[in-house]
């Protein structure tokens, strides 16, 4: 089975390596500090299981889990037995690693991998015709920085993302650093000009480049699409 | 009181030594740079970042066999999430000493 290895921590990445490497039934193909290159990779490379880290920065392993559509097994590591419950949630999960994580306990999970059958990812829905435009009217909004209100015009801006408790708004000539939410702003934006993609994520539709699996080029950025926000998203495409 | 050791480690390894050289490298390499970032964010008072970098450094401390260490790290992680610095001061020997322990190593 090909495998790949998600964790922000080097020292974790080794150890689960080491592991697999005391097995015959699995073979690390690539290892990641970070869950957005592991999906670019995993949309291009056939990957049987991921080891997944549910802890790291800015892009969680649930942030991971809710973008991947992909038919893969996943097994979590982690330093926190509390996520055990939510990550049953996700049918793809197939096992649970505590860290320090011990050789009786993966070779365990290795038996219980091998007992069970593959999932089956549930296809995207197809794609039908773009709803009709809603939202609030005028071509901009004002945003507060330091006390002065600052006017950005809707179509300056390709994509806004949430980053605690603030956004950043990226238009063409410069990035703003608002405080406020995701939430607040989506209801300021064009509904049929702005779509959320990911829960920290709402782009332009109009300046999408172009859309890869479960992720979508706008402008430079690459941004994740997650699996519950991807339907909404093919709706609006016009494809041929 | 309870030691740094490399029992985990040697267990992981399979008796291959340059394994756990391998090991002792990487965790060479990453802690001193989360040992400081951890006490500039203590200073800083950003308790919420000083928790995360708690949470990494909780595996380093198991991995260590520190398990009183990890208890504390536990209970200091979830304390700094409500800004208690009640654990910093004993945190900080636990930390100092996995420093000692891979200078020497």
């Amino acid at each position: 089975m090909k495998c790949i290895i998600i964790d922000d921590e080097a020292m974790a990445r080794a150890i689960i390596d080491q592991l697999c490497q005391q097995t015959d039934d699995l073979d690390v193909v690539a290892q990641f500090d970070n869950a957005i290159e592991a999906i670019k990779f995993i949309n291009k490379n056939e990957v049987d299981i991921i080891f997944l880290d549910i802890h790291m920065p800015t892009f969680s392993g649930f942030d991971f889990l809710d973008t991947v559509t992909k038919d893969v097994q996943v097994i979590l590591t982690t330093s926190d037995p509390q996520f055990a419950i939510e990550a049953f949630e996700y049918p793809r999960i197939k096992d649970y690693l505590v860290k320090p994580v011990t050789l009786p306990r993966f070779l365990k999970m290795v038996e219980k991998l091998k007992a069970q059958p593959k999932t089956k990812s549930a296809p995207a829905p197809a794609p039908t015709s773009a709803p009709s435009s809603s939202g609030p009217e005028g071509k901009e909004l004002y945003v507060n920085i330091d006390r002065r209100l600052i006017k950005i015009a809707f179509d300056q801006i390709f994509l806004i993302e949430a980053k605690g408790d603030y956004i950043l708004i990226k238009t063409h000539d410069k990035n703003y650093t608002v405080h406020s939410t995701l939430k607040k702003i989506e209801e300021k934006l064009p509904e049929s000009q702005f779509i959320k993609v990911h829960r920290s994520y709402v782009i332009n539709f109009t300046k999408i480049v172009d859309i890869e699996d479960n992720s979508v080029l706008i402008e430079r950025d690459v941004i994740p699409i997650s699996r519950s926000n991807r339907p909404e998203l093919m709706k609006r495409l016009n494809l041929l | 009181m309870e030691h740094p050791n490399l029992d985990y480690l040697n267990e992981i390894a399979d008796g291959q030594p340059e394994v756990v050289a391998q090991f002792v490298g990487i965790i060479t390499k990453e802690f001193p740079a989360e040992f400081q970032e951890y006490h500039a964010l203590i200073e800083a008072k950003d308790s919420a970042k000083a928790a995360a970098m708690v949470h990494k450094l909780k595996h380093k401390i198991s991995i260590l066999g520190l398990v009183q260490g990890r208890a504390l790290a536990v209970e200091h992680e979830e304390a700094l999430k409500e800004e208690d610095y009640q654990h910093t001061e004993a945190f900080a020997a636990v930390l100092d000493q996995i420093d000692q322990f891979l200078k020497n190593n």
